[in-house]
């Protein structure tokens, strides 16, 4: 099942791709609660309704393919997209994480690497990357991204799958000029070795993400949420990155470093995963035969369209929009 | 155009402590049957459920009742509100049922349990959402109806639905087997005093208000699933019988109901305990259903795990094609 949200006939909706068409859910799920109260109105309720939200959905769409004269449906051409869900609590991206980047990292941790994303950063499919002159560099980063299901505080990589709803796709725009930018090379104060009343000062790195992953429509995700069941193995999908007509990556979510059940372990040491959040796994960047780079699509300079295209998922397509300082 | 859904209900059910492994299966099943229901989009329902002394009581039971105004109280795994009973056509239908030989009683002010309020709740969006039709069948207080007179108290519904022009959507409450004698004891005399008073007279007894009762039931509800946490209760004393649900589920489902006229209340009793009689609510929807016009039925789960004290059942018809 493909789910997402989208504004058609003067409202919010949400519902499930068929086809080239929308079914809209939301007449029918208005007002009805599951057994814990929570409500069936959009996707993100469905996903916290758990195994009832994806019964209540399937039984919807398999209404539909009986009897579509009963449900409202629109051709995707004539929909505005919303990311599939609207705001969840945070997009968790893990930085590195493909095998191609071994040969890069000159010093590194020896676990993932996480940074978060804000809400505010997210938009849909078809909307326009917003750039402005003072953001210089920005480029594309195709990723796979995890939605999650169930909260997930601590849990072991066996259970990891458990907590997974579906899988979606998250363009992760980077500006490295704002990187550079927002990067201090300082001193910083430790305690002295041996000493600990004392200080020292110890030569050290980094980096703020807040403007260069952070800014506004920096978080392109959709078309849609692809439901588990329809993706057994994440790591077997291919991903690509086409700017304008040219194809610039062409990647498998194999390559990733880490792989989903132990980066859910490791995430969840540290940060508690609510219902619809996202977990991007990280850059899609083998070049593809004609060479080139996600670095070398500067989208501030050339402009968009920019898709990635990751099998069983579908195509994210965004615009780019030159706004002034 | 018609549907039929059956569905269990208990306090146990709406909020599980211990909550089952199956539990999934059950909470996925009433959640299909909410998206049915919002794809149906009834004009009108008609449920068929029990009272749990809420508002019948020994010194006068009818067998069954209809409500021409209908409120649900707030009962521990109830839902509250003022159900949507269109009156009028809750006395033509009571009128509809005498002149066809069932002597159904009437209430002007019913009030309803868990029992009608939890599936109104969990397949209906709300006891209020749409126009519902309430007729409880006393499957609670001894004598019960024979499975005759249920069937064609079924079946005399479903004529008058078919009557009214309406998208009808039929709802049954109750099932399968379960035996929680403790809370409902058939013989009175081994029950506390303040308790025997209430089920005799209820909140006039003076000794319980429905409040009371409520606070008693839910408070049953939670020893009840202590007892099962602590291992000294099992599905034996829940008379939680797999083979028996099995083959009221499987004669359901060859659709000829007229086999029920048979079956025995003592059998039924010993076999599969008190409120297993609560497959009467079924037997009158799931006949209603059949006169008015549905799809042969589909038994969508059925679990027998201990931790709800009671067999949990969910099944439904679809409305005929075109």
């Amino acid at each position: 099942m493909k789910l997402t949200s989208f504004f058609a006939d003067g409202r919010e909706r949400f519902g499930a791709l068929r086809d080239r068409s929308v079914v809209d859910f939301t007449s029918h799920a208005a007002g009805f609660r599951h057994a814990a109260g929570v409500g069936l109105g959009s996707v993100l309720e469905l996903i916290e309704a758990g195994v009832e939200g994806i019964a209540f959905a399937e039984t919807l769409l398999a209404s539909y393919d009986r009897d579509p004269a009963g449900f409202a449906s629109y051709s995707i051409d004539a929909i505005t997209w919303r990311t599939p869900v609207l705001r969840p609590s945070k997009l968790c991206c893990i930085a590195f994480n493909n095998t191609a980047n071994s040969g890069r990292i000159l010093k590194g941790p020896k676990h993932p690497a996480l940074f978060t994303k804000p809400a505010s950063a997210l938009i849909g499919h078809l909307a326009a990357i917003e750039c402005r002159p003072e953001y210089g560099r920005v480029h594309p980063e195709p990723e796979l991204a995890v939605v999650i299901g169930r909260r997930a505080k601590r849990i072991s990589a066996d259970e990891a799958y458990d907590h997974v709803f579906g899988y979606t796709i998250h363009n992760d725009i980077t500006s490295p000029t704002m990187r550079d930018e927002d990067t201090f090379h300082y001193r910083a104060i430790h305690p002295r070795d041996g000493n600990p009343l004392e200080i020292e000062y110890l030569e050290s790195w980094v980096s703020y993400p807040g403007r260069y992953k952070g800014s506004d429509t920096f978080a392109c995700v959709g078309p849609c949420i692809v439901t588990r069941d329809e993706i057994p193995n994440p790591h077997t999908l291919t991903v690509t990155c086409h700017h304008k007509d040219m194809l610039v990556t062409e990647d498998n979510t194999e390559n990733l470093y880490y792989k989903v059940p132990e980066l859910l372990e490791f995430i969840t040491r540290y940060v508690t995963l609510e219902p619809g959040d996202i977990i991007s796994m990280g850059t899609a960047l083998k070049k593809s035969a004609r060479g080139g780079a996600v670095q070398n699509v500067d989208l501030n300079r050339f402009g968009g369209p920019v898709s990635v295209t990751i099998d069983k998922i579908g195509t994210l397509t965004n615009t780019v929009a030159h706004l002034n300082p | 155009m018609f549907q039929l859904t059956c569905v269990s209900h208990g306090p146990a059910l709406a909020n599980p402590l211990p909550k089952p492994l199956e539990h999934g299966v059950v909470a996925a099943a009433y959640a299909a049957r909410a998206a049915a229901m919002a794809v149906f989009n009834p004009e009108l329902i008609v449920v068929f459920a029990p009272d749990h002394y809420t508002d019948i009581h020994l010194e006068l039971v009818p067998p069954f009742c209809v409500g021409l105004q209908c409120n649900a109280v707030a009962d521990y795994g109830g839902f509250a509100g003022r159900l949507n009973v269109p009156s009028e056509l809750a006395a033509r239908c009571a009128r509809f049922l005498r002149e066809t030989d069932i002597d159904i009683a009437v209430s002007h002010s019913m009030k309803v349990d868990h029992g009608f309020s939890q599936p109104l709740h969990n397949v209906c969006g709300g006891v209020g959402r749409y126009p519902v039709l309430p007729i409880c069948i006393n499957t609670t207080c001894n004598p019960l109806s024979p499975f005759r007179r249920i069937r064609k108290l079924g079946e005399a519904v479903g004529a008058f639905a078919r009557e009214t022009g309406k998208r009808v959507a039929f709802l049954a409450s109750g099932g399968l087997s379960h035996h929680p004698a403790n809370i409902f004891p058939q013989d009175l005399s081994g029950a506390p005093d303040r308790v025997k008073n209430y089920l005799m007279h209820g909140a006039e007894s003076g000794d319980m208000t429905v409040a009371d009762w409520h606070k008693y039931l839910g408070e049953q509800t939670v020893l009840g699933g202590r007892s099962v946490i602590e291992g000294r209760r099992t599905a034996k004393d829940f008379r939680i019988n797999r083979e028996w649900d099995e083959r009221f589920l499987g004669a359901l489902t060859k659709g000829d109901y007229s086999v029920f006229d048979s079956w025995d209340e003592t059998d039924i009793v010993r076999e599969a305990g008190v409120a297993a009689m609560e497959i009467q609510q079924w037997i009158a929807a799931a006949s209603a259903a059949q006169i008015a016009g549905v799809q042969p039925l589909v038994v969508d789960a059925h679990v027998t795990t201990v931790e709800y004290r009671l067999s949990v059942a969910v099944a439904h018809a679809d409305p005929l094609p075109g």
